[in-house]
């Protein structure tokens, strides 16, 4: 796999490297207490490109939210590399991450985090504010994406006063206010009934398709199956990476 | 379960070491600060108290107002015991007191005493007493006897065995011992060292209602109200005050209340002499009731910080504990039990902070008596009701600032503990809010006041006295000189010494000689002016500083007819050309002022400088010789001086004083007073700012997710911080709104009380609100810091 990878990126280096967006290799995660040492990640050697939209998949505990911590820029491998947009990320400082990380990378959570204090149009704005936007800029843009989220009547109201689908809904809209390249999604339908997850699932394909790379950790084979691409992660090592035609055919049933 | 109770407790305390450190820290320097403070104000309450009727004493006084003369003191007449005494059935006992000076001497054992006073044979009777030899009732009954206390007993003969041996008073009166007592206790307005009969007081049969100067103090029967009494005792000053005036001063009474004026006695609770009293004419250097109200307020603001802080502390760290509610309550655990398992652990913490304050307490009190002036006890022994008090104090504290977090972390629902979603609501943010407002209002009132004192006190300092105190030497009992002319001229061919100076008082010890001037025979009008009589080099001396005129010189003849007078006294007559102006002393004698002088502070500034008069040599008895040396050569020139004096006495004891140190000692109390202030309120800023930790650790440990959301969509480390300083920022600016205006109305009431005071700058006010926000913001981005450079995968991990 290594040695694919690596003549790979040597043959076709030149067309690759507009085409990849993430190459991660050998990447290990250790978390440290007092006393004891977990291995989150084992050596996970990946290539996402440009426009695609994968999905990771795996047990409780396998180690998917941290790889896409780390993916997201939100956390420092223990060991390997990481290269993003064709940047070695790997060693990059708190503050060089925040830098990278502002307008580049949209994120989704399984439980929203929305500020609770804020109202619906403040929670969509904040990434704007930090991107140095004027508020006039920052107004066009945040009634735009609300709009496309069909969330701009419930701009005033707090987030607890939605519903789940409408908090996710406004979760999605700070995360692509922004037009980030990559949009990292953790279980974004966890919290969910079917519908709604569906509404959002919905929501994110549609984002692909116009152009952005989505990367979504998820429990759920139905959420995958709107994926490009499966990763299956199992006690932190990469076990299987499939097309998802390939995934429809084989049972899953163990995994889950 | 107690034994579950403990256990947990300790692990807790164990386990946040940090917060264990600030929370019983805070609350030790707290308690601490408390008890210190109570042991000063009970003290100060309790003077005079041991007198065993000291409920129906009361001291008398006149309130007068002649022309521009405005006097209030503790001083009356002769007449006026015995007069009480046949007319007032309510009156029980009374009696009368003069203060005195001398020389005491027993065989080669010779001093100065000068707390030596006649009182009446029923001094005891209202004075309580604890006598070691002789009869409380016959003590004082006949001529030259005499009642000393056990510390000049010992000081005389050795020994306690006293009675029947004699003292001799100034050289040529032999007193009989008649009974030795205990020391005066030190919580008592009026310290005495020896007494003797009244009647043996050469003026004691005087009974002109004008010469006051006397102190009375009466008992009261059971039962008579001070009002009706005060409203009794004015009938004195119909039937004859104004005798008095019509026949020595040719002044209708009537006619002087017409234009105005007034002439009133008054009494005085002896208990409340010490604190409310502020006469110049005290007994004793009495406290002030303003300090022990300001003291008290500083105690309470500062348990009510602790508390604050332990409310704070304690509710910040229940998110760290929330987990372990919910498996309690899950497990079965009631409400109950829950509130009591934190109550337990915050009164546990309260004791533990206790133990600690009453270490601190023993260590500190030394320090803290040297800072006030005045020995301050913990004796637990001999006063257990003080220990419990505290500790009753201290398990409140733990029981009052435990509610709120014990209240507070038991409501938690475990359901929702136990997916980790904390309950938070506006609620907890309205008080949090109020909490550090409130907190920051006392910090700032607290600074605003801290700096005021301290530029009272370098007021005080910087302040002009008139006159040089440094490097002048003054000698007692200069009168005992054989031939002082010579004995100045003998010291004076000595290198070191420059000059000196025979007098009857210096600054620091002007006595209020009620004398009264006159100008010229134009003026019906008397002027009260303090009096002092020099000789020709006491403004070389002492560097007084000439406004204009001369002073008096020894080759002009005539200067036994002349005068110097102060600025105050100027303004006083009136004069506009002072100089070659005739004042009258008395009736008969007119005095030509030469010269004016600058005013003297020889008085703490609390007290306007009062007119001075400035007599020519030996008009006054004349009894201080101060002496202006080089600096540097201080004991080789006491040396010179004691040798020279022992040529020119004969058992006079050499006692001597620098003039520096007279003039220390009279702002000692102010300083001592500031100290001690300015000591408590910077503590109880610490333990505010203590306090400030512990709040933005709170408030960062509920905004944790919220800076992980943040950062996670790209906020930056200083972003962050900058935020978390913003809202505090808001407050501090609410609470320099708050305190202000009250800061400023009390410091100025503070100030009130000195006649030379310092202004209340704005600039104490830009600089306290500068000081605390700065304070705040580095306390918060301390804590910030931490967690705004935490990885936001941290803060956001409950999912």
């Amino acid at each position: 796999m290594q040695f694919y990878l690596a003549r790979q990126l040597a043959l076709e280096k030149q067309t690759y490297k507009l085409k990849i967006m993430i190459i991660t290799k050998d990447l290990c995660k250790v978390f440290r207490t007092e006393e004891v040492e977990t291995s989150a990640l084992h050596d996970v050697n990946l290539h996402i490109q440009r426009g695609e939209f994968a999905a990771i998949m795996g047990p409780s505990g396998c180690g998917k939210s941290t790889l896409l911590n780390i993916i997201g820029l939100l956390d420092n491998p223990s060991n390997g590399s990481y290269i993003f947009n064709n940047t070695d990320v790997t060693k990059k400082s708190e503050k060089q991450r925040t830098h990278f990380r502002k307008g580049n990378i949209g994120f989704i959570f399984q439980s929203f985090n929305l500020i609770d204090e804020l109202t619906v149009f403040e929670n969509v704005e904040l990434p704007l504010i930090y991107m140095g936007l004027t508020a006039s800029k920052r107004k066009a843009k945040v009634n735009e994406v609300l709009d496309r989220m069909n969330i701009s009547h419930r701009a005033k109201h707090y987030p607890q006063q939605l519903s789940g689908g409408q908090q996710q809904r406004v979760a999605i809209a700070r995360a692509v206010v922004t037009d980030p390249n990559l949009i990292l999604a953790d279980e974004p339908t966890g919290n969910l009934d079917s519908s709604n997850g569906t509404e959002v699932m919905e929501l994110l394909k549609e984002l692909n398709h116009s152009g952005t790379t989505v990367v979504m950790v998820t429990h759920s084979v139905r959420d995958s199956e709107y994926a490009d691409r499966v990763i299956h992660l199992f006690d932190g090592k990469v076990v299987s990476e499939n097309k998802h035609k390939q995934i429809k055919r084989e049972p899953i049933k163990e995994e889950l | 379960m107690i034994w579950n109770n403990i256990k947990i407790a300790f692990r807790n305390l164990w386990r946040d070491k940090i917060f264990s450190l600030i929370n019983i820290s805070g609350l030790a320097i707290g308690l601490a600060c408390c008890i210190i403070i109570f042991l000063f104000v009970s003290n100060e309450l309790s003077y005079d108290k041991y007198h065993k009727d000291y409920q129906q004493i009361y001291r008398l006084g006149i309130e007068a107002k002649l022309g521009d003369m405005e006097m209030k003191g503790p001083f009356t007449s002769n007449p006026m015991a015995p007069t009480l005494l046949s007319e007032f059935p309510e009156v029980e006992e009374a009696v009368r007191i003069n203060r005195s000076s001398s020389i005491i001497q027993n065989e080669d054992k010779i001093f100065s005493e000068n707390r030596i006073f006649w009182v009446d044979s029923t001094f005891f009777k209202l004075f309580s007493a604890n006598f070691i030899s002789g009869n409380p009732a016959q003590a004082l009954n006949e001529s030259k006897q005499m009642v000393i206390t056990k510390s000049m007993a010992l000081k005389f003969f050795g020994n306690i065995e006293a009675i029947g041996k004699s003292l001799k008073v100034n050289q040529n009166h032999d007193y009989t011992i008649s009974a030795v007592i205990e020391d005066c206790p030190p919580n008592t307005h009026f310290q005495f060292d020896f007494l003797i009969p009244y009647f043996d007081y050469p003026q004691s049969r005087d009974n002109f209602w004008l010469n006051d100067g006397k102190y009375t103090y009466v008992k009261l029967k059971k039962g008579t109200k001070q009002s009706d009494f005060d409203k009794k005792l004015n009938t004195l000053v119909t039937n004859y005050v104004a005798p008095a005036l019509k026949s020595a001063l040719n002044i209708n009474y009537e006619d002087m209340v017409k234009a105005g004026n007034y002439y009133r006695f008054y009494s005085r609770p002896m208990s409340d002499i010490h604190l409310h009293s502020h006469s110049t004419f005290e007994l004793g250097n009495n406290g002030d009731i303003l300090n022990v109200t300001l003291f008290t307020i500083i105690a309470i603001l500062i348990l009510v910080i602790a508390c604050i802080n332990f409310t704070n502390l304690s509710t910040a760290r229940s998110s760290k504990r929330a987990k372990e509610i919910g498996v309690r309550k899950s497990l079965g655990s009631s409400k109950t039990r829950l509130i009591f398992q934190f109550l337990f652990e915050s009164i546990l913490l309260s004791l533990i902070a206790f133990t600690i304050a009453m270490i601190i307490v023993e260590f500190v009190l030394p320090i803290t008596s040297v800072l006030i002036g005045k020995e301050l006890s913990s004796n637990y022994i001999n006063n257990p009701h003080l220990f419990f008090i505290f500790l009753g104090i201290s398990i409140a504290t733990g029981l009052l600032s435990g509610t709120y977090a014990a209240f507070f972390l038991s409501s938690f629902k475990p359901v929702k503990v136990l997916k980790g979603e904390l309950s938070k609501g506006k609620n907890n943010l309205l008080l949090r809010k109020s909490l550090v407002i409130f907190q920051f209002s006392i910090s700032i009132f607290l600074f605003i006041a801290t700096f005021t004192v301290y530029k009272q006190m370098q007021f005080i300092q910087d302040k002009k006295l008139g006159f040089e105190k440094e490097n002048v030497l003054v000698l007692k009992n200069a009168d005992k000189i054989s031939n002082i002319k010579s004995f100045k001229e003998r010291i004076q061919s000595y290198p070191g010494i420059i000059s000196s100076t025979f007098a009857s008082a210096i600054p620091g010890e002007f006595l209020n000689g009620n004398i009264i001037g006159r100008k010229a025979d134009l003026d019906p009008n008397q002027y009260s002016f303090r009096r002092i009589s020099a000789d020709e080099d006491y403004q070389k001396t002492l560097h007084l500083e000439l406004v204009e005129g001369r002073f008096f010189n020894e080759v002009i003849a005539s200067d036994s007819s002349k005068v110097l007078i102060n600025e105050a006294g100027v303004k006083e007559l009136g004069l506009t050309n002072p100089i070659e102006e005739v004042i009258a002393r008395g009736v008969t004698r007119p005095l030509t002022i030469i010269g004016v002088v600058k005013d003297i502070h020889g008085d703490t500034f609390r007290n306007k400088i009062l007119p001075l008069i400035i007599l020519p040599k030996d008009s006054e008895y004349q009894t201080r010789l101060a002496i202006r040396y080089h600096a540097g050569n201080k004991n080789a020139i006491l040396g010179i001086i004691k040798k020279e004096w022992n040529n020119y006495t004969t058992n006079i004891p050499f006692e001597y004083y620098h003039l520096n140190n007279l003039i220390h000692d009279l702002h000692k109390k102010e300083y001592a007073t500031m100290r001690t202030f300015s000591a408590f309120a910077c503590l109880s800023i610490l333990i505010a700012i203590l306090g400030l930790l512990g709040l933005s650790s709170y408030t960062t440990e509920q905004r944790i997710k919220e800076i992980g959301i943040r950062k996670t969509l790209g906020s930056s480390v200083e972003d962050i911080i900058k935020m978390m300083n913003k809202d505090f920022l808001q407050w501090i600016l609410i609470s320099i709104l708050i305190s202000s205006p009250l800061a400023y109305f009390f410091m100025s009431k503070w100030l009130e009380n000195f006649a030379y005071r310092a202004n209340l700058d704005i600039w104490i006010f830009i600089a306290s609100g500068l000081l605390s926000i700065l304070i705040a913001i580095t306390t918060i981005s301390i804590q910030t810091w931490k967690a705004a450079n935490q990885n936001p995968v941290e803060s956001l991990r409950y999912e």
